[in-house]
């Protein structure tokens, strides 16, 4: 079972990539892209919702949830991941949410692999 | 011997009776005071699970195909009805505190009523519940001492309501009950949370700025839609101009009723000098009111009110 620490750091990594893809999504130009986004917005607004009210390291059933929802995403979050440089032509917003994927990845693939 | 009982009777009652008259403005005050926060509170419990329910219902607009759930089952509330029911017990104790309090100074009967008793029951049942704890705990990182604490002051605010107390104990009243009304204060404030930009991100204000972000979102869609020129693009971005500011508003709202939660605690630590210093209670009220009012005007503008 993850720790109160590592569920802490996973929920504050996922609120960093909450508000990068919000930049990212209205930095991007198209309609098409900016539903990309908002697909990805809203895989993480399903854990963050979790992470805030579960009372997950003592429940097995809300930390299976997590668990799951946590594998899914990270499939996503890395296809979105490889095309952010295309859709997102601000540099620096662009850059900025990679990174927070790739922050949120590592803290998710710790949880999901442990578990 | 006689007379000097007399006169030490006549000395008390006049005690008792100064007693009654310092404390008596300031407690009905602080009764009027705790009354607009907690309705401030329940108003921001129901304007998150109003608009969480309201973006949920809205996002069906973009999925295809019959709506084949049952309406009334298809959108639990944010806040169940089993933990608000807890938050408002919790409310219910801060009320019926500040009613207590008004009841020992004022020249009401102070006889206990059925709902009272009813009440300082329920209040002391929920402190030894574990609901209590595992409500608090759904909202992340508040923390068991935060809960035990919140406990222990239902439990001392139960035992007030069925005591049988007279003027002359409100000192010793205010002082044993400044840190049960920190606790309580303190766990709802830890509930209301904090924005998704913030340092500490989450629970009610973070999910409602997370809410209006996706009816933002939703909204831009169908300005995107629109031709340009069109009525309806007018309408849209008018819509999208008010969600911009409704967000705020909320916000705020919610901000505010953590700020008068506070100022409720500021207002009780102020009452225990409100002999030796009467103004800074004065301020203290009058600030919390103010604030109050504002909290009104914006939930009296909310759609259903």
């Amino acid at each position: 079972m993850p720790s109160q620490d590592d569920l802490s750091a996973l929920q504050k990594k996922f609120y960093t990539l909450y508000n990068s893809l919000k930049d990212a999504y209205w930095a991007a130009s198209t309609v098409e892209s900016k539903d990309q986004i908002h697909g990805a917005e809203d895989l993480v607004n399903q854990i963050l919702d979790m992470l805030d009210r579960e009372d997950i390291e003592s429940d097995n059933s809300a930390m299976a949830d997590l668990t799951k929802s946590l594998k899914d995403s990270i499939k996503d979050l890395s296809d979105l991941q490889n095309k952010l440089d295309a859709i997102v032509h601000n540099v620096s917003i662009a850059n900025t949410a990679i990174q927070a994927i790739n922050d949120a990845l590592v803290a998710a693939t710790k949880i999901a692999d442990g578990a | 011997m006689t007379g000097s009982y007399g006169i030490l009777a006549v000395a008390l009652f006049v005690a008792l009776a100064a007693c009654d008259t310092q404390y008596a403005g300031a407690i009905a005050d602080f009764g009027v005071a705790a009354t607009a926060v907690v309705q401030q509170t329940r108003g921001a419990y129901t304007l998150v699970n109003d608009t969480v329910l309201q973006e949920e219902i809205l996002s069906l607009s973009a999925k295809s195909g019959p709506f084949d759930s049952d309406p009334t089952k298809a959108f639990p509330l944010f806040v169940t009805q089993e933990d608000l029911n807890i938050r408002n017990a919790l409310l219910d104790a801060l009320q019926a505190y500040a009613t207590a309090l008004g009841k020992l100074t004022g020249k009401t009967d102070s006889d206990l009523d059925t709902e009272t008793t009813k009440l300082a029951s329920s209040l002391t049942d929920l402190s030894k519940n574990e609901r209590l704890e595992h409500s608090f705990r759904e909202v992340k990182s508040v923390s068991k001492e935060e809960t035990n604490a919140a406990a222990a002051g239902l439990a001392a605010i139960g035992k007030l309501l069925i005591a049988r107390r007279i003027a002359a104990d409100l000192p010793a009243i205010l002082k044993k009950n400044q840190p049960h009304i920190e606790a309580l204060a303190r766990l709802l404030i830890h509930e209301i949370g904090d924005v998704p930009t913030s340092a500490e991100p989450g629970r009610l204000r973070g999910k409602l700025w997370r809410t209006y972000d996706s009816l933002l979102e939703a909204q831009v869609k169908v300005v995107n839609a629109s031709a340009a020129g069109s009525n309806e693009k007018q309408q849209s971005v008018a819509k999208l101009a008010s969600l911009v500011a409704a967000q705020r508003n909320a916000d705020a709202a919610l901000a505010g009723t953590q700020s008068a939660l506070k100022k409720l605690v500021a207002a009780h630590r102020a009452l225990l000098q409100v002999k030796s210093a009467p103004a800074g209670f004065k301020t203290e009220v009058a600030a919390l009111l103010a604030q109050a009012k504002q909290a009104e005007e914006f939930y009296a503008k909310l759609p259903g009110k």
